[in-house]
């Protein structure tokens, strides 16, 4: 996979990406801006499923009328996501920040489709309830503490601390990152 | 012009740097700011819950404004959900302050001679003052404009028109133009429903999130100049 990567590096258009003066810095503030509309909203839908907020508007309509603006949010960060990654694939690859992000996004999906196929079923018995059930309000809280936890660890791969270069070589920490043999460390970046 | 001494030697320099950069040294020589720049993980933590309140305040204006000029729960009036909402905007503010105060310790220096930082400080004093000022009572007064919201409105947006003359980048201009655009179409379609609400309190939630997206776009760009 590494190589794949390091071949994706080298394309021009992954080059001109990175050193683009305007595209890059783009890219980088829609997916910070787009994070207001997806994990904002997300919020308000799953403090209403913890029965905090909005006890009195059905989950039916919060699904309806709110849950799509999540989506739209969620497929821009995807969108913006794929091409800051394409810009820099081989830093982002061996980042132990962004390899924990992804994993906590893949959490969050499961949990959703755990929610989706298993607990929503009965859905119209306690649509209306201020409270939902203990099913769906775990559901939630997965959710909340699963996407905060994207944002910082997100915010996190900003930081060198955990670079390849300042790991021990032979440590578990090197081997999570795949970093490279240390005689070619120096082409991770 | 002014005059300034280095080691006793006079020098031309700017009004800003006579009168203001000696403030800006002071507290970037002062204890807490030594504290933050010494720390490592004051920052990056300011940072991550900078970023978590960002989002909160994202939520809590659409979920408010947002409903008010189209998308949103419709089953709810746009005055009880901005009552609701209330508190996560103040909350989220609130953290957004206190950790944007961190951030800023830890580079008083930089942010001093940054455009993006001091545009966004103007936009980030007119969104309040329309947030709070303008938009509240419009909602609450179900559009009809009471003299001390025109006054907020007056002096928040002529802050806000200022930093649109001032900015020099082209880019900025462009990204500027085009929102407004956006939030007006947004503005003349959700005229057209049979539920919509008064012309001036759509206009009003669609400059309420124009202030903040300008507020959080040159917070980001800060670390781009």
């Amino acid at each position: 996979m590494r190589d794949f990567f390091l071949w994706m590096n080298e394309t021009p258009w992954s080059v001109a990406l990175r050193e683009s003066f305007y595209v890059w810095p783009i890219l980088e503030a829609s997916h910070v801006m787009t994070l207001m509309l997806f994990v904002g909203t997300i919020i308000m839908v799953d403090l209403r499923m913890l029965g905090l907020v909005y006890r009195n508007v059905p989950l039916s309509e919060m699904d309806r009328r709110i849950l799509p603006l999540t989506v739209a949010g969620f497929i821009l960060l995807v969108i913006t996501g794929l091409l800051l990654f394409y810009a820099k694939p081989l830093v982002y690859y061996h980042s132990l920040f962004f390899r924990l992000k992804i994993l906590l996004i893949a959490a969050a999906m499961i949990n959703i489709l755990v929610y989706h196929f298993r607990f929503q079923k009965d859905m119209a018995a306690w649509d209306s309830d201020p409270k939902p059930p203990r099913s769906a309000r775990i559901s939630a809280a997965i959710s909340l503490s699963a996407w905060v936890f994207v944002v910082i660890t997100g915010r996190m791969i900003a930081y060198d601390w955990y670079n390849c270069e300042k790991l021990d070589p032979n440590g578990v920490m090197s081997a999570l990152a795949d970093c490279p043999p240390i005689e070619f460390a120096d082409v991770t970046e | 012009m002014a005059t300034c001494y280095y080691e006793g030697e006079p020098y031309d320099c700017s009004f800003t740097d006579k009168y203001f950069l000696p403030i800006a040294d002071s507290i970037d020589q002062s204890t807490i700011a030594m504290a933050v720049k010494d720390s490592m993980l004051i920052v990056p933590w300011a940072g991550c819950f900078h970023l978590l309140s960002l989002a909160l305040l994202g939520g809590a204006i659409i979920m408010a404004d947002l409903r008010v000029i189209g998308p949103g729960l419709h089953s709810q009036s746009p005055q009880s959900l901005n009552r609701r909402m209330q508190p996560f905007l103040i909350a989220a503010l609130a953290v957004l302050v206190l950790s944007g105060v961190m951030l800023a310790l830890g580079e008083v220096m930089k942010l001093f001679y940054s455009p993006p930082y001091w545009v966004k400080m103007a936009t980030l004093v007119s969104a309040v003052l329309f947030t709070f000022g303008t938009r509240d009572s419009l909602i609450r007064n179900n559009g009809r404009l009471t003299p001390l919201a025109i006054v907020f409105a007056l002096v928040s947006l002529l802050l806000w028109g200022w930093v649109f003359i001032a900015l020099t980048s082209l880019l900025a201009r462009v990204a500027f133009l085009i929102m407004i655009a956006g939030l007006g179409i947004l503005v003349w379609l959700s005229g057209r429903s049979a539920d919509s609400m008064p012309l001036m309190a759509r206009l009003g939630s669609a400059t309420t999130i124009a202030l903040w997206m300008t507020t959080a776009v040159a917070g980001r760009w800060i670390a781009f100049w």
